[in-house]
């Protein structure tokens, strides 16, 4: 008896996937041989205003068919594929509803379209619209709704038919901190259950509360891909930064260049900034001769989303 | 299956949408006037004129000539543009919905509201008009077929008008205007070129006379007003005229043109066309 054959190992199917896409608007460029894949968790999408985040998200919802490439979700291409829409949810960055109708009939409207029956689509638009904070506000009429209202709106809408892609396009636009703090909680949660979640934002804080998973885009074009620290550690070509609590900063500064271990340093308001490439060395050095400087604590400078947004915008 | 049932909620739910408009409200003045309208002048002159002539004349001059197209080409319009420039077409469009369906549903729900007002309309002075016409001194009172003769044409008329506002709505931005303009110039004056010139059968308008023409058999007040409606054309052999009127199978097939093309523009526009500088209009 022939034994059976090795198992092949199992990829596991992206739940979006852009492979070298393009977008154009007439002679405009809105994306530009965008690579890159989406299997769970949340994802932040980051970049200016006028990057391409907004073309991204609609040509990864269905709404533009690429020019160059592909575009997939779970497969299929969401353009031409039912099946890839009804597996996502898009909250638009758009503020338009149908005014006249209650935030619940409007969920309802939208869970029917996504092939909910009507007992079903009534009860799945209260639990979204509950699951966003909505539930003493859902019978109102849209027209009467704050801007953060609509948001959530918005969101409920996109949550309502349980899609496995979520595509959020600035999602806490017009949220008071309080709404921002449930929906950042929200988006955390989704992506703890296995939801895949873009989101899209210029502002990098607000994405930061979310994840450290990120799609960096600049003019149309990927810029970086990964979790932050792993993107700072692809930028070679900037020195990194720390910003040393020390009683006697200049000491431990002479120290430091007579180690070489730094390249640059500067005394500002009674911290030691030191600058260094070689994050080991550095390290090792202040390790060992950092209880003879009473060094009281250190803050790493450029860890953040800002200062590795800034380095690869700067570098574009 | 999925498109049968799209189709249907996207009807339902424009057919809500488009009748709680405020510029609806015109339109029910509109259909309520040409009721009312009849009744008076039926009472007014009962005594003077021809009851059948007066009905038949007034509901071709005003319904059918301007009342039945400015509605069905203004909901067809509204049905399609108002969601693309409002920009809320974007939600639909990210759902699993066939983009046939939408636009499909569209015109079923522009369709269905324009058959509600127009047939509201044309009910209410059927069920008024002879009541205000029994005491007619010319000696013959308003005939039930009379009445019944513009209901079926109107019916198809409609359905081409809707379906030319819908694709209206989906091209232009000023589709209103282009709609008004295609209802005042283009079909009132081609729909009046002489009976030869061949051009009649480009408009909706004659096709549906003509259907009326063909179904009111008998009805001489009537048949004669639509063979008389002809600019540069000073024959007074009706004989003639009514020779070249195309028949009743010709103005159904020309109907059901002016139904399928602007339908099919309807659904390969929307599928191809991107809506994404929806909101900037």
């Amino acid at each position: 008896m022939n034994a059976p054959p090795p198992a092949a190992p199992v990829m596991q199917e992206a739940l979006l996937h852009f492979d070298d896409v393009s977008k154009f608007y007439g002679p405009v460029l809105g994306l530009s041989e965008v690579s890159f894949e989406l299997h769970g968790g949340v994802v932040g999408l980051l970049g200016r205003n006028g990057a391409g985040k907004t073309t991204l998200i609609r040509l990864a919802s269905g709404l533009l068919e690429p020019d160059l490439g592909r575009v997939r979700v779970c497969g299929e291409a969401p353009h031409w594929s039912l099946a890839a829409r009804a597996r996502t949810g898009v909250c638009p960055d758009i503020d338009r509803f149908y005014e006249g109708m209650s935030g619940h009939a409007w969920v309802r409207h939208l869970a029917r379209l996504s092939g909910l029956s009507g007992r079903h689509a009534t009860t799945a638009a209260a639990t979204a619209l509950e699951r966003v904070g909505m539930a003493d506000k859902m019978r109102k009429r849209i027209g009467a709704y704050s801007k953060g209202m609509r948001q959530r709106t918005k969101l409920a809408a996109a949550l309502v038919h349980e899609p496995r892609l979520l595509l959020l396009d600035e999602p806490l636009t017009g949220l008071d901190p309080v709404g921002r703090f449930e929906i950042v909680q929200l988006v955390r949660r989704l992506g703890d259950e296995g939801c895949a979640v873009l989101v899209s934002s210029h502002v990098l804080s607000e994405v930061e509360l979310m994840t450290d998973q990120l799609v960096l885009i600049h003019q149309g074009r990927l810029m970086a891909e990964g979790r932050v620290s792993e993107i700072r550690d692809q930028i070679d070509d900037q020195p990194r930064r720390v910003a040393i609590d020390v009683p006697e900063p200049r000491r431990l500064a002479t120290t430091l260049l007579e180690r070489e271990a730094v390249e640059g340093v500067e005394v500002e308001q009674g911290r030691l900034l030191a600058r260094f490439r070689d994050g080991q060395r550095f390290y090792g050095t202040l390790t060992a001769i950092g209880g003879d400087h009473g060094v009281r604590g250190l803050i790493n400078l450029d860890a953040g989303l800002d200062a590795v947004f800034d380095y690869l915008v700067g570098r574009a | 299956m999925t498109f049968l049932r799209c189709t249907w909620w996207i009807a339902v739910q424009g057919f809500g949408m488009v009748f709680k408009r405020r510029a609806t409200l015109l339109f029910v003045f509109a259909v309520l006037g040409y009721a009312f309208l009849t009744t008076l002048l039926l009472a007014r002159f009962a005594d003077q004129q021809n009851p059948n002539g007066t009905f038949a004349e007034l509901s071709l001059y005003l319904f059918v000539q301007v009342v039945v197209p400015i509605t069905a080409v203004y909901f067809g319009v509204v049905a399609t543009r108002e969601e693309v420039s409002d920009g809320t077409l974007l939600h639909v469009l990210v759902r699993p919905v066939p983009r046939p369906a939408i636009w499909a549903g569209k015109y079923l729900a522009a369709l269905l509201v324009s058959v509600a007002l127009l047939g509201t309309g044309y009910g209410l002075a059927c069920a008024l008009a002879p009541s205000a016409a029994s005491e007619a001194g010319f000696g013959q009172r308003l005939r039930p077929e009379t009445l019944a003769v513009f209901a079926l044409p109107m019916l198809f008329g409609t359905a081409a008008y809707v379906a030319v506002g819908c694709w209206l709505g989906l091209r232009f931005k000023w589709a209103i205007l282009i709609g008004l303009g295609f209802v005042a110039a283009w079909e009132q004056f081609v729909s009046t070129a002489p009976h030869g010139s061949g051009v009649r059968s480009l408009t909706i308008l004659d096709a549906t006379r003509t259907l009326i023409f063909h179904a009111a058999e008998g009805q001489d007040v009537l048949r004669r007003a639509i063979l008389d409606m002809s600019w540069a054309d000073t024959r007074f052999d009706m004989e003639a005229r009514m020779a070249e009127l195309p028949t009743a199978g010709e103005a159904a097939r020309t109907l059901l043109v002016f139904v399928v093309l602007p339908l099919a523009l309807c659904l390969w526009t929307g599928a191809r066309r991107e809506f994404v500088s929806a909101e900037k209009e």
